[in-house]
């Protein structure tokens, strides 16, 4: 133990006599630390955005359909037994969530008309779920009883307004065709055009009504954290039984956003590294340097019988403590940028047109969490010493012959 | 049972430039506890091939090495480093120290290498670098001492763990040739008071003739044994020519007596 402190103060000694070569070393494994830390806040943002800004656009973080619903999308399939199903979200205190009701239809306005997805849906309940009434950018949000919500870019390419009327046809239930006016409420925008154009809202007893569907309702979206989402659903679908109801965690729902998850976890993997193997490499390179600049003193330590135990721990402890002060400097600066990040963002306005497949925010977020900080301390320590490694083994078997006798 | 002990020792380099190079031939060499041994001879005669088989830091090619009766060829590596580290301390011709470590520190790591409780370890590296006279710069770093101060440094590393056998490869080349006279004397003194053995090399006859004993190498070889007590006088030697011993005087050193002051070693060594 006290000749590892010895070791300790002689590695720390010679990190600062070779200040500047040191302080070279320190500044690439802390700029390594720095970029990992900062690259994995902002994938954390960025994927935290991606979740939310998906989820809460409108599918939220599971769903509940009549089982097989997906067999047919065009049909209206309610969701049977809907006391039991809603005794069950209690029963799992699953509060925040929106009875829906879907299905195709058609808006027409003079001779223009749009596909669209009409969603029946309770005003005051999605709010828990979807962020539509904040996007709400002229006239309101589902105030009046049948009043219908559009999407801006849709209202402007049928060249209508908010008090404007146009006409909704669908299918009812029961497969008759139905048409009726509406005047639109209001018009909402997100950052999916695409989605603007297709998505049409109604509340949900108007749009009942109108599809000659009394009660019925076809998807149940909750908000839950997403994380948990697939054990709430899990649990949920138990609760209820698999024969007559179908429960999916947004991971099933949006399986896309899953793979790009996915995707960049990996892209992020190879960084860290590519990263590190260059950290690797410049902590050997810089070792095994110290190693034949010193040889002298390891022939000499090697002679008055420090063993190749003491050798090989004083120049791994050197090569750690050249991880250890970077690490301190790289994981500080990393948290002071990553939080200045997770405070104010980053505009990418400029760089990104428009995401058309999923919703992100045009101001990036990090988003630096401790465990992240903890892997990267760790990844970065273990790298210092696996770096040590191999000079240490080199210092170790150095002849001390050779080092003795060639002055 | 002599302390040192060397049989039919060879070592042979392979890598010398016009073939194998045996730079050390011994058929039968012994070392008493407490003598004061000077390996004589010119540049390539082997002295340092000589010390680093004798200190283990170098294996023979063929041969048996003894330290206390034990055959050093049957320790493994980790066995010799704690051999090195109870029994022998070294002294280098240069750059002996750890340059980030003082004085004091680079005394003390020996003793921390022996696990000697730091109570103990104070005092005796306290002890260690008044002996040599040092204790006033005891926390200076090698870089503001002297050579001869470091040498000293050196000197009080190699004794402050109380080996049996302190090994001192040429430690006055550097130094200028008082300075050089004075360490051998610092060792004279500290072999009298703590009857540790002594053997160095040199090849300066200055430093030589203050030997008790003097084994004068040339090609590998040990040519002449000379002892200063009395049977191997000067003019017996055959090599008087170049070594000069002592001269006996309190006046010049006052370590240095005519009387082998530790009494008769108990076996004749033979000379090859
Ligand atoms: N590692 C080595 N490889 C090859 N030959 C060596 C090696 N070490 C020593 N020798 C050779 O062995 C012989 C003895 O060398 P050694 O260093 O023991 O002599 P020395 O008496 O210490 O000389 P010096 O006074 O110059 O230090 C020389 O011929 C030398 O060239
Ligand atoms: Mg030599």
């Amino acid at each position: 133990m006290k000749t590892l402190a010895l070791y300790a103060r002689i590695g720390l000694r010679n990190i600062r006599r070779n200040a500047r070569r040191s302080l070279f070393t320190i500044a690439a494994i802390s700029f390594g630390l720095f970029s990992l830390i900062v690259f994995q806040a902002l994938k954390v943002g960025l994927h935290k955005e991606m979740v939310s800004g998906t989820l809460g656009l409108d599918a939220g973080t599971i769903q509940v359909h009549a089982a097989g619903f997906e067999a047919n999308m065009a049909l209206i399939q309610p969701i049977p037994e809907m006391d039991k199903v809603r005794s069950g979200l209690a029963g799992l205190k699953l509060t925040d969530f929106s009875e829906r009701i879907k299905s195709p239809a058609l808006v027409l306005a003079g001779r223009k008309s749009s596909a669209i997805m009409l969603a029946g849906i309770q005003p005051a309940e999605e709010k828990k779920v979807t962020f539509i009434n904040r996007r709400v950018v002229e006239g309101d949000y589902l105030a009046e009883a049948d009043r219908v919500l559009l999407g801006r870019p849709l209202a402007e390419s049928l060249g209508v307004r908010p008090g404007d009327e146009v006409v909704l046809m669908a299918q009812s239930m029961y497969g008759r065709p139905v048409t009726r006016k509406f005047v639109i409420g209001g018009l909402y925008q997100t950052d999916l055009p695409s989605f603007d154009r297709s998505h049409a809202y109604l509340p949900l007893p108007a749009a009942q009504r109108f599809l000659d569907a009394e009660d019925v309702v076809t998807e149940i979206a909750l908000h839950t954290d997403p994380e948990q989402a697939p054990g709430l659903a899990a649990g949920l679908q138990q609760r209820l039984g698999p024969a007559t109801w179908q429960v999916r965690p947004w991971q099933r729902t949006v399986p896309d956003l899953v793979q790009l998850i996915a995707l960049n976890d990996a892209t992020m993997r190879l960084l860290i590294v590519i990263v590190f193997a260059i950290v690797a490499m410049g902590i050997t390179n810089t070792m095994t340097t110290v190693i034949f600049e010193r040889f002298r003193e390891f022939g000499i330590l090697n002679a008055i019988g420090a063993g190749p135990g003491g050798i090989v721990s004083l120049v791994i402890l050197e090569s750690f403590f050249l991880g250890a002060i970077a690490t301190g400097l790289g994981s500080l600066a990393g948290l002071a940028a990553g939080l200045y990040l997770q405070h104010y963002g980053i505009d990418l306005t400029r760089f990104i047109s428009t995401n058309q497949y999923f919703a992100a925010g045009h101001v990036l977020r990090a988003y630096v969490t401790p465990g992240d900080l903890l892997n990267a301390v760790l990844i970065t320590l273990a790298t210092a010493i696996a770096a040590g490694i191999y000079p240490a083994w080199k210092a170790a078997n150095m002849d001390p012959v050779k080092a003795l006798v060639h002055n | 049972m002599a302390l040192v002990e060397l049989r039919n020792v060879i070592k042979t380099y392979l890598d010398g430039e016009s073939g194998p190079i045996t730079a050390l031939q011994v058929t039968d060499l012994r070392i008493n506890r407490g003598e004061f041994v000077c390996l004589a001879g010119p540049s390539g005669a082997g002295k340092t091939t000589l010390l680093n088989i004798i200190g283990c830091i170098d294996r023979p090619t063929a041969g048996r090495v003894l330290i206390a009766g034990r055959d050093t060829a049957k320790l493994r590596g980790g066995q010799l480093a704690g051999l090195r580290r109870m029994a022998f301390g070294f002294v280098f011709q240069s750059f002996n120290l750890i340059a980030v470590l003082s004085a004091y520190e680079n005394v003390e790591y020996v003793l921390l290498l022996q696990h000697v409780p730091a109570v103990e370890r104070r005092q005796r590296v306290g002890e260690a670098l008044e002996s040599v006279g040092l204790a006033r710069l005891m926390h200076k770093r090698p870089g503001q001492l002297s050579g001869g101060q470091q040498q000293r440094v050196a000197v009080a590393r190699a004794i402050v763990g109380r080996p049996l056998l302190v090994l001192a490869d040429e430690p006055t080349a550097n130094l200028d040739s008082q300075t050089g006279e004075e360490l051998i004397a610092l060792f004279f003194a500290l072999q009298q008071q703590s009857q540790t053995t002594f053997v160095f090399s040199s090849h300066d006859p200055a430093v030589i003739q203050r030997a008790r004993r003097t084994l004068a190498m040339r090609d590998g070889r040990i040519v002449a044994d000379e002892r200063l007590d009395g049977k191997d006088l000067p003019s017996q030697s055959r090599f008087s020519g170049q070594i000069h011993f002592p001269q006996v005087g309190a006046e010049i050193h006052p370590f240095v007596r005519p009387e082998n002051a530790h009494g008769q070693p108990d076996d004749r060594p033979e000379v090859d």
